[in-house]
């Protein structure tokens, strides 16, 4: 196979590689997950200790209000957050870094179908997050609408003062941009250059679940990158999709068109970003337990289902919206249908790990605190789907407790278990046991009570993306635990500090370690590091599944890797 | 100096601060007439959700137990492919279906009929037009015609609303400017209003009282103090605060009318008249 | 060991790269499918709407649309011409297309041109439709000149890219590329502007006709 070779800046930095590319994502992805999670200790300063200094860099940050966060600071900081874990935090994490350097190892693939579109699709998101990052240098601050951003509060009839609004549009239909390249990227690679024997059904599920997050990409991105442009008209030009007259007298555009384009595509979002956490976690437990993952195509078709579901269901964001009762009724239908697969799948990670034989290496703890996360925050999905609860929940600080079990602690999980997992691979070192330990256990432990309590908050009436809770007498009541939560959420971000500190320890420090630390059957542990562009030597043909663990007709070790000829009497494939 | 003192002080605070800390909040008193429909689902879905949550718990720490490798046991090589383990997972996704999903579906769909979506009708129900703003509650009664965009409509001071106890009342409601959300907590009830659309809702007191009504839709800078009053009263204050409030002969006010628009800060114009609901 | 293992592929005769193109086509085409949806949506909730040809000069854009679909004719020729390596006609036959392409633009150039200067007769016209006070159609007339520009416009940059596109081809083939190697190329070139024009008759029937 054809070995490249580079200069400098084909090989770091304009790099067709998707080995190199999918680093660079991770980088990216790095930097604003924690530059997410800053803004969210502040969020919490505030929601915690209202009107108060924040301590150390509020004097520095905002002089002139004393150090205090003032209400547009505030609403643009949850903005930013939103939209930076989301899309500048999650998905490059998940679908760049990973989906970029496992989609061709672990199929046997040389490299992306398009190396070159895939070179663009990094630089493209470069770009979106300079436009982003630019809005910092605005004088009237960031976006400030939600990282919903309904119009007509994001046009300009809407009143937030400034570019902000109209900058985050731009960012966002870059960053659309970048991930449609992607998609098309992933899924041809997947359709085209799967090693010979690697059927659909010999894919880890790590695949499938960043094959099927693909292919959501690719359907409805569009969808939104549509809607954005129409904003952006709105915002620049004075078209007037979005823009109804004051009142019911009749100017004709909509704001309701805007909320649906938006959850048609967001629904579905947040499923592309924990569909690869449901695959990557399926493979951990397997390799973990030693036992092959239960059920491993009712677990791939239960995920395929959930992709099929998840595009009739947007309306469950709007019920509140004034939606006829037939559609109402419909779409809690339709919500609800979804806990099926999902508890198809769930029950195959219980069943994976039944009868096994368990390892607790860092991976495994993050693949099993998914299990947990993940539970609770489904399960609170379904809260949200009763229409009548949701009229008293919607907007509700339970819907952020619910989405932040599933959104932050279930895909946060997860991605802090790719990474230990295949740091190895990445980067050559392995990030140091014992730290990851203290990292997942002080995570796990203050995730849960910092999101549980929001639900409890919600519950108690406390609506969301308020500066002041206690503005409210039927909050007052809340601010003991408001302040709890943010303690607690403090202790999270220095464990995630910790987690920062131990890559960064490890890369400058540690030693190169084994080629397969982890015993695993999968493809990529193949290759020694660093891989070569071009990946394997000779294409590998793949006999097994990705789950051969503890075959009781090999002697010598618990294992069979994907393309290991073994000399049995039956094999069976 | 007084040490003691301060001790308690500080371990009264410790105390309150852990009070707060760990007891479960309860939601804001109900004193609607059908927010206990919510509640109770709620609490159903707390349940069932409890237990289904609960046997996770105990099989992951059983795993945890019986299966580390520490014990040195392997693993036992089961796909578990085989039809009649897609049977028991589907069964059981089907079992949770049915005892949670279809459970609070068949709940909802009851009260959405009884209740939310089953707008009384008639002589004693109580119209209330409600249109937001950034970042204060305007409200507006028919007044002694019982119509809507006449002279004698009742105007009452910003983010004031007044409703007799145990008397149905429909709400609708529009914006002015962006999207805000009409949120009574103490009513366990939530609408958005819309510029460019109508929408609706009902509720009923059972109590009497002053309540807060909040805005839950991101409006702009000002939507945490986005607030407003709802007193529930007797049926003679109600219509005392009514006649309090209404204007002056329609004749010779109208100046002052627009002038008190500028003051308040009260868009004049509604724009719209009570719709008829289907 | 010699193993023979093949992967079933659906696409079995397709490129790598027509695959490619396929995808963005599909993604392009919900692109706008939003457009046009929300364009319906909206104009179901106004009456401010103009129906066919008050406004719109159909007979113009029926020219118009009948020159793209002659393009995409022209298109086909030039393919079949690079199968049979005939550069000449290949290159008459792409001249033709991207002449088709062009004249397209001016087109509608000369329409947008003819709205936004705007005059008494487009004033009545307007009035007539419901829009009093507005002497032209620019994408501040209401929704509906939202949407029309909006659609339109979108539409007419993928002619734009088209002609581009095209016009590389074009450049490279006279520069004398293997046609073996090229003709892959050709070919998804021509899917993209197949698109464009398929895509016009959508926008040609849902804006302009009904
Ligand atoms: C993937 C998505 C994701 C992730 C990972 C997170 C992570 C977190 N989020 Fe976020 N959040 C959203 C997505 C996400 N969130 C979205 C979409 C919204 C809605 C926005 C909107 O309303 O428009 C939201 C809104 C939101 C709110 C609600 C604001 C409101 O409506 O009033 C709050 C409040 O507590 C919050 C808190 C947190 C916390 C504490 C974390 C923690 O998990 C963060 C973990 C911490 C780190 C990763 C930080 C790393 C550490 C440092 C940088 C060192 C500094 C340390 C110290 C100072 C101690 N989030
Ligand atoms: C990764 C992200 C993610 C995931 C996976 C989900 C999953 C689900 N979500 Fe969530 N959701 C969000 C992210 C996510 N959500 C976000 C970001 C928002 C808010 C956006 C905003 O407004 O800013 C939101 C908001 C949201 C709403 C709107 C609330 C409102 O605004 O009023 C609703 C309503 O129906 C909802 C429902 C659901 C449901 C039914 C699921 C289902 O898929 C869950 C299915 C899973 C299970 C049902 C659990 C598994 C099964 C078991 C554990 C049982 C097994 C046990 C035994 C057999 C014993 N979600
Ligand atoms: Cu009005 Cu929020
Ligand atoms: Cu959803």
């Amino acid at each position: 196979m054809k070995i490249h070779k580079d200069s400098f800046w084909s090989k770091h930095i304009f790099s067709e590689d998707h080995k190199t590319i999918g680093k660079q994502f991770f980088w990216l992805g790095l930097f604003f997950l924690f530059f997410g999670g800053a803004l969210a200790m502040l969020l919490r300063w505030q929601l915690g200790y209202p009107e108060q200094p924040v301590p150390i860099i509020g004097k520095w940050m905002w002089p002139d209000d004393g150090g205090i966060i003032n209400p547009d600071i505030f609403n643009q900081m949850f903005t930013m957050h939103g939209t930076i874990m989301i899309f500048w935090a999650i998905t490059p994490l998940l679908i760049g870094a990973f989906g970029n350097f496992l989609i061709p190892l672990q199929i046997g693939a040389p490299d992306m179908a398009f190396p070159k579109l895939n070179m663009i699709s990094f630089w493209t998101m470069f770009l979106a997050s300079l436009v982003l990052l630019s809005s910092y240098m605005l004088p009237l601050g960031t976006a400030s609408g939600g990282w919903t951003s309904y119009p007509p509060l994001s046009s300009p009839a809407g009143g937030i003062p400034g570019l902000g609004q109209t900058i985050w549009t731009i960012a966002l239909i870059l960053m659309g941009a970048a991930t449609m390249m992607g998609a098309i990227n992933y899924i041809t690679t997947v359709v085209r250059l799967r090693a010979p024997g690697m059927f659909y059904f010999k894919m880890p599920l790590s695949v499938w679940g960043l094959f099927l997050a693909s292919i959501l990409n690719a359907v409805f991105v569009p969808v939104i990158a549509a809607g954005l442009v129409m904003l952006l008209l709105d915002q620049t030009i004075g078209t007037e999709f979005f823009i109804a007259g004051r009142l019911a007298s009749g100017d004709p555009g909509d704001p309701l068109l805007f909320q649906h384009v938006f959850w048609i595509f967001g629904h579905p979002e947040v499923y592309i970003l924990i569909l690869p956490v449901w695959g990557i976690t399926s493979d951990l437990l397997s390799v973990f337990s030693r036992k092959p993952a239960y059920g491993y195509k009712v677990t791939a078709i239960a995920m395929s289902t959930v992709v099929a579901l998840s595009s009739l269901v947007w309306g469950h964001h709007m019920y509140t919206t004034g939606m006829s009762p037939l559609l109402g009724k419909s779409f809690m239908f339709l919500t609800l249908l979804i806990s099926i697969p999902s508890s198809m799948f769930f029950l195959n990670w219980l069943g994976t790990l039944w009868r096994g034989s368990i390892h607790f290496d860092t991976p495994m703890l993050f693949s099993m605190g998914v299990i947990w996360v993940f539970g609770l925050g489904g399960l609170t999905g379904l809260y949200n789907a009763t229409v009548t609860a949701d009229i008293y929940l919607h907007d509700t600080m339970f819907v952020v407790g619910h989405f932040h079990y599933t959104l932050a602690a279930s895909v946060m999980f997860g991605s802090f278990a790719a990474i230990y997992f295949w740091f190895p691979k990445m980067f050559g070192r392995a990030l140091d046991p014992f730290i990851g330990k203290v990292h997942f256990w002080g995570s796990f432990i203050t995730i849960n009570y910092v999101f549980f309590n929001m639900m409890v908050t919600g519950y108690a009436g406390q609506h969301r993306r308020i500066y002041n809770p206690t503005e409210y007498d039927f909050l007052k009541p809340l601010s003991g635990l408001n302040e709890w939560i943010t303690i607690f959420a403090f202790f999270l971000g220095i464990f995630q500090f910790l987690f920062l500190l131990n890559i960064l320890w490890t890369i400058s420090r540690s030693k190169i370690c084994e080629k397969n630390p982890w015993k695993a059957t999968t493809l990529e542990w193949t290759v020694n590091y660093p891989i070569p562009h071009g990946n394997f030597d000779e294409v590998p043909i793949i006999y097994y599944g990705p789950h051969e663990y503890s075959r009781p007709d090999i002697k010598d070790k618990d294992w069979l890797g994907q393309n290991e000829l073994m000399e049995v009497k039956k094999w069976q494939m | 100096m007084n040490k003691p003192r301060v001790m308690r002080q500080l371990s009264n605070r410790w105390k309150t601060m852990i009070h707060a800390g760990i007891w479960f909040k309860d939601p804001p008193k109900d004193v609607s007439l059908d927010g206990y429909r919510i509640d109770s689902v709620i609490q159903y879905t707390d349940l069932v959700i409890g237990i289904y949550f609960g046997i996770v718990v105990v099989a992951l720490i059983y795993f945890i137990y019986a299966y580390r490798s520490s014990l040195g046991n392997g693993a036992v090589y089961d796909h578990g492919d085989k039809k009649k383990n897609v049977i028991v997972t589907g069964g059981l996704g089907l079992l949770v279906f049915c005892s949670v999903d279809v459970v609070i579906e068949t709940i909802a769909f009851r009260d959405l009929r009884e209740a939310f979506w089953n707008f009384p009708k008639g002589e004693n129900v109580l119209r209330i037009e409600v249109l937001p703003q950034q970042f204060a509650w305007n409200f507006r009664y028919a007044g002694p015609d019982d119509e809507f965009g006449t002279s004698d409509d009742i105007i009452p001071t910003q983010n004031h609303m007044h409703i007799p106890e145990n008397t149905p009342v429909v709400v609708q409601m529009a914006s002015w400017d962006v999207i805000h959300s009409f949120y009574l907590p103490n009513f366990r009830i939530k609408q958005d209003a819309t510029p460019g659309m109508i929408t609706a809702i009902w509720f009923q007191a059972t109590e009497k009282g002053v309540f807060d009504i909040a805005c839950a839709e991101l409006c702009g800078n000002g939507h945490y103090k986005m607030k407003g009053y709802l007193t529930v009263e007797s049926k003679e204050n109600f219509d005392n605060w009514l006649i309090e409030n209404a204007p002056e002969l329609p004749d010779d006010d109208w100046d002052d009318w627009d002038d008190a628009g500028e003051e308040t800060g009260i868009p004049e114009e509604w724009g719209w008249t009570w719709k008829e609901l289907k | 060991m010699n193993h023979t293992i093949t992967n079933y592929d659906p696409f079995g005769n397709a490129s790598t790269g027509k695959l490619g193109m396929w995808l963005f086509l599909v993604m392009d085409a919900l692109t706008f499918a939003t457009i046009l949806s929300g364009g319906l949506y909206l104009r179901l909730r106004t009456d401010l709407w103009p129906n066919a040809g008050e406004i719109l000069n159909i007979p113009l854009t029926s020219f118009n649309t009948f020159l793209l679909i002659i393009s995409s004719f022209t298109m086909v020729l030039a393919l079949n011409s690079a199968r049979s390596k005939d550069i000449d006609n290949l290159k008459l036959f792409l001249s033709l297309t991207i002449l088709g392409g062009v004249t397209f633009l001016g087109i509608q150039v000369y329409e947008y041109g003819h709205f936004i200067v705007g005059g008494p007769a487009l004033e009545n016209a307007l009035l007539q439709a419901g829009f009093s006070g507005h002497s032209s159609l620019t994408w501040n007339t209401g929704v509906y000149g939202s949407t029309f520009y909006a659609t339109t416009s979108f539409h007419g940059l993928h002619v734009l890219t088209g002609v581009i596109y095209l016009s590389v081809i074009l450049f490279n083939v006279s520069k004398g590329v293997g046609l073996e190697a090229y003709y892959d190329r050709i070919e998804i070139a021509g899917l993209f502007w197949h698109f464009v024009d398929l895509v016009w008759i959508l926008v040609f029937t849902i804006i302009y006709l009904i």
